[in-house]
């Protein structure tokens, strides 16, 4: 058994996989770069994001009436990156709601997220200084059915009547299920998603909704740490590459006669570098 | 320690996934990686347990206190009793392991699969279904012409309405339809979907390379 | 009486008479199928005998209401194709589902199970499953529903993995589902691959349509309906076309009267300013 062959071009894969790689690299290289950049004390700047400048309000607004704070991490399992970076956000509001001496009750639809999020509410209570404060029944599993759960997180916005609900992370046909009776129920809403889909349910009944990527911001724009920044500016960066590329492709796949010639001086086209065989 | 362990693991484990996508098949590290996707399946077997271990727990708790008794009674004996019924009767619609049966359910259906058609199923369909009545009032109160693009997103929302039934294809709002689902829906989602991959990539760069931790827990 | 604060639960009730009429009526409008659903049923047509065929049912019954039609509209299809089957299924509780579909539309065409077939049950693991089966199926699936070892079923003889496979339709209702099918298998292996949805999540695979990574698609109930009317079977798609085609003309009159409402509120407000 050879220890590690890669696939040689034009057998399997052709150069698509090759550029796969090349690009992925120039994309680590950016970020790694901006991360030191930002180590060393570089300011970023990060545009406003509403969803998250309202976080602070929401809260508190929970902890003037007395109430707890909802936060579903979304219904998908732990290998969705939508769940970590829901995770992520959940560390900063559980230390947030700490901080005010207010519950965070969080619902989760795999069994998988369920200790994970509750180490981390544990810890954030901790880090606010009040581990004492940590109620275990505030972390809950409910069912990994997808409506059991949205049955559950309803019947908890009446029974326990919330002041706050954010939801973050992967929704599917629940959200506007979940949306819809947050608002009916009077609490202020935040949403994130990055499953487009289920966007305009939650513009539709949620104060804020963070869209895309910024729920993967989120956590970088609530803790203002340096190297999470530093990251943001970097896959920005790629983004810029990646915007090029596009515009090359569409120009050459609108002028045939341009892409001709290109393809006569290198012998391959501009698309083939992308395309993966049939 | 308590955290250097999982950060090291992950790192190893993500580039172990990265490098595989790029390596021929039969070779080591594709080998490797095929059994660290194992070991991902049998992981996510065992969560199981500690989730319903979780709900058992929280559901007697606050029964003893006597927060919504009757509710949390209803909770555990319907988890249960599915469970065992699963266990001794099987998840097939004919039941195989007879000695549980005592010639007591000589029906089409066992037990198990009873409750999954007449109670599991209408009751899923049931909560799915309530999304009409909600679509209907967040649609009646959302979609308000305040301004000359809310005039334009609720054209297109009747148009995309109307093309999803058969009269439509009389008018021809279904191929208006498809012309908006393809063209403008597309070029947008495309836009959102490649920044959310590109969140996804540098989220998990960051997670491989130990820059972000706090799903691990907290800063401590 | 104050249109823009109509009391939400008149409208609740409105749709609910409009939904149950037509579907007690059994009103039905005649069927003309989208593109894409021909595209699939044609490329499902043209596909030589011996072909083999996966189908994931990546659903449960949440979304049985959309999905089970097309389930049971595209095993009547390929029931009537000399075609090897294999079946998985990413979602725990899609099991039952799919032997009932089996019985309804497939086992009826005289097809017998591991010649003709073989369903593989569920398995845990959703996008790394998949990535495993890109290297063996039979290593993911050791052994099928029944119990059977793979290497005793007689219809996966030849077959090692997904690149043995030459037409993929998913059933999906979420996550793991047709996206993780397109990222782990199709982009990789290039087989080409159609999917049935809820009509929520439609609008989010167009993008696939387009850059030729799924064959076809159908959304929810109306892409059910288009495939039964394919397939030549009438069934609860079919029958759904009435009441959805009611639901959908109430909830535009809805937002008519709510936006007259609006204006109305916004004149008068003007007035008193």
């Amino acid at each position: 058994m050879d220890l590690i062959s890669f696939v040689t071009i034009g057998e399997t894969y052709p150069a698509a996989k090759l550029v796969m790689g090349i690009l992925m690299l120039l994309f680590f290289s950016f970020v790694l770069y901006y991360t030191r950049q930002a180590k060393r004390g570089k300011e970023l700047y990060v545009r406003p994001i509403a969803g998250l400048s309202a976080m602070n309000e929401a809260v508190g607004r929970a902890t003037e009436m007395g109430r707890p704070v909802l936060y579903v991490p979304g219904i998908a399992d732990m290998d969705d990156i939508q769940t970590i970076a829901s995770v992520v956000i959940l560390s900063e509001v559980a230390k947030l709601a700490a901080s005010y001496d207010t519950r965070t009750i969080v619902p989760t639809g795999k069994p998988i997220i369920f200790p994970v999020a509750e180490e981390t509410v544990r810890n954030a209570f901790a880090d606010a200084g009040r581990p004492e404060a940590f109620n275990k029944d505030d972390v809950r599993f409910l069912s990994d059915d997808q409506f059991a759960f949205t049955a559950g997180v309803t019947g908890i916005m009446l029974r326990e009547k919330p002041a706050t609900n954010i939801y973050m992370g992967a929704f599917w046909a629940e959200s506007l299920i979940l949306a819809e009776t947050g608002f009916l129920a009077g609490a202020i809403q935040i949403a994130g998603t990055a499953n487009v889909s289920q966007l305009p349910f939650f513009v539709a009944a949620c104060d804020y909704t963070l869209i895309g990527e910024e729920l993967y911001a989120a956590s970088a724009y609530l803790s203002r740490e340096p190297q999470l920044l530093g990251s943001l500016k970097g896959s920005d960066t790629a983004k810029l590459l990646w915007g090029a590329l596009i515009l090359i492709g569409v120009i050459l796949a609108n002028i045939p006669a341009l892409d001709d010639k290109l393809e006569s001086a290198f012998g391959f086209h501009f698309a083939d570098l992308f395309i993966f065989p049939k | 320690m308590r955290r250097t362990v999982p950060l090291v693991i992950t790192f190893i484990a993500g580039v172990a996934m990265i490098v595989s996508f790029f390596v021929n098949d039969g070779t080591v590290l594709s080998v490797a990686s095929s059994k660290v996707k194992e070991w991902g399946i049998i992981i996510a077997g065992f969560a199981v347990v500690l989730g319903t271990g979780n709900i058992v727990r929280v559901t007697l708790h606050k029964a003893k206190r006597g927060e919504d008794r009757p509710f949390k009674i209803v909770l555990l004996v319907c988890l249960f009793a599915t469970m065992f019924l699963g266990l001794f009767f099987g998840i097939d619609k004919e039941i195989r392991s007879t000695w549980m049966n005592f010639g007591m359910f000589e029906r089409e259906y066992n037990p198990f699969y009873w409750i999954y058609f007449n109670i599991q199923l209408p009751l899923g369909a049931t909560m799915f279904s309530l999304l009409v009545f909600y679509i209907t009032s967040a649609a009646y109160r959302a979609f308000r012409v305040r301004s000359i693009e809310a005039g334009i997103l609720l054209t297109t929302a009747v148009i995309v309405m109307l093309g999803q039934i058969p009269i439509s294809s009389a008018i021809g709002a279904d191929k208006v339809m498809a012309w908006i689902m393809v063209v403008p829906n597309v070029a947008a989602k495309r836009a959102i979907f490649m920044g959310a991959a590109m969140g996804i990539a540098s989220m998990s760069l960051k997670i491989i390379l130990g820059i972000e931790r706090s799903y691990l827990g907290g800063d401590s | 009486m104050n249109l823009a604060k109509l009391d939400r639960r008149w409208l609740y009730i409105l749709m609910a008479v409009v939904l149950i009429v037509p579907f007690l009526a059994r009103i039905k409008f005649p069927i003309v199928p989208s593109d894409s659903a021909r595209a699939i049923y044609d490329a499902i047509e043209a596909l030589p005998d011996g072909s083999v065929v996966l189908v994931s049912a990546d659903y449960d019954p949440g979304s049985e209401a959309e999905l089970y039609p097309m389930n049971l509209a595209l095993f009547h299809q390929l029931g009537k194709r000399n075609l090897k089957l294999i079946i998985t299924q990413l979602w725990p509780q899609a099991g039952p589902l799919v032997k009932d579909c089996l019985d309804k539309a497939y086992l009826p065409q005289g097809k017998v199970e591991g010649v003709d077939f073989v369903n593989l049950g569920y398995k845990p693991g959703g996008a790394v499953l998949i990535s495993k089966c890109n290297e063996s199926i039979l290593a993911a699936f050791p052994e099928d529903v029944n119990g059977t070892p793979v290497s005793e079923i007689p219809v996966l003889k030849g077959i090692q993995n997904s690149k043995d496979v030459d037409f993929f339709v998913i059933l999906s209702a979420g996550t793991p589902g047709i996206r993780e099918w397109l990222e782990q298998c199709q982009s990789r292996i290039g087989k080409p691959m159609a999917s049935g949805m809820t009509a929520v999540s439609a609008p989010d695979f167009f993008q696939y349509e387009s850059s030729g990574q799924l064959v076809g698609l159908l959304g929810g109930l109306r892409g059910a309906a288009d495939y039964e009317a394919l397939v030549g079977r009438e069934g609860r798609g079919i029958l759904g076309m009435g009441p959805q085609s009611f639901g959908h003309l109430l909830i535009i009159i809805f937002i008519v009267i709510g936006n007259i409402g609006y204006l109305i509120g916004r004149r008068r407000a003007r007035r008193a300013a």
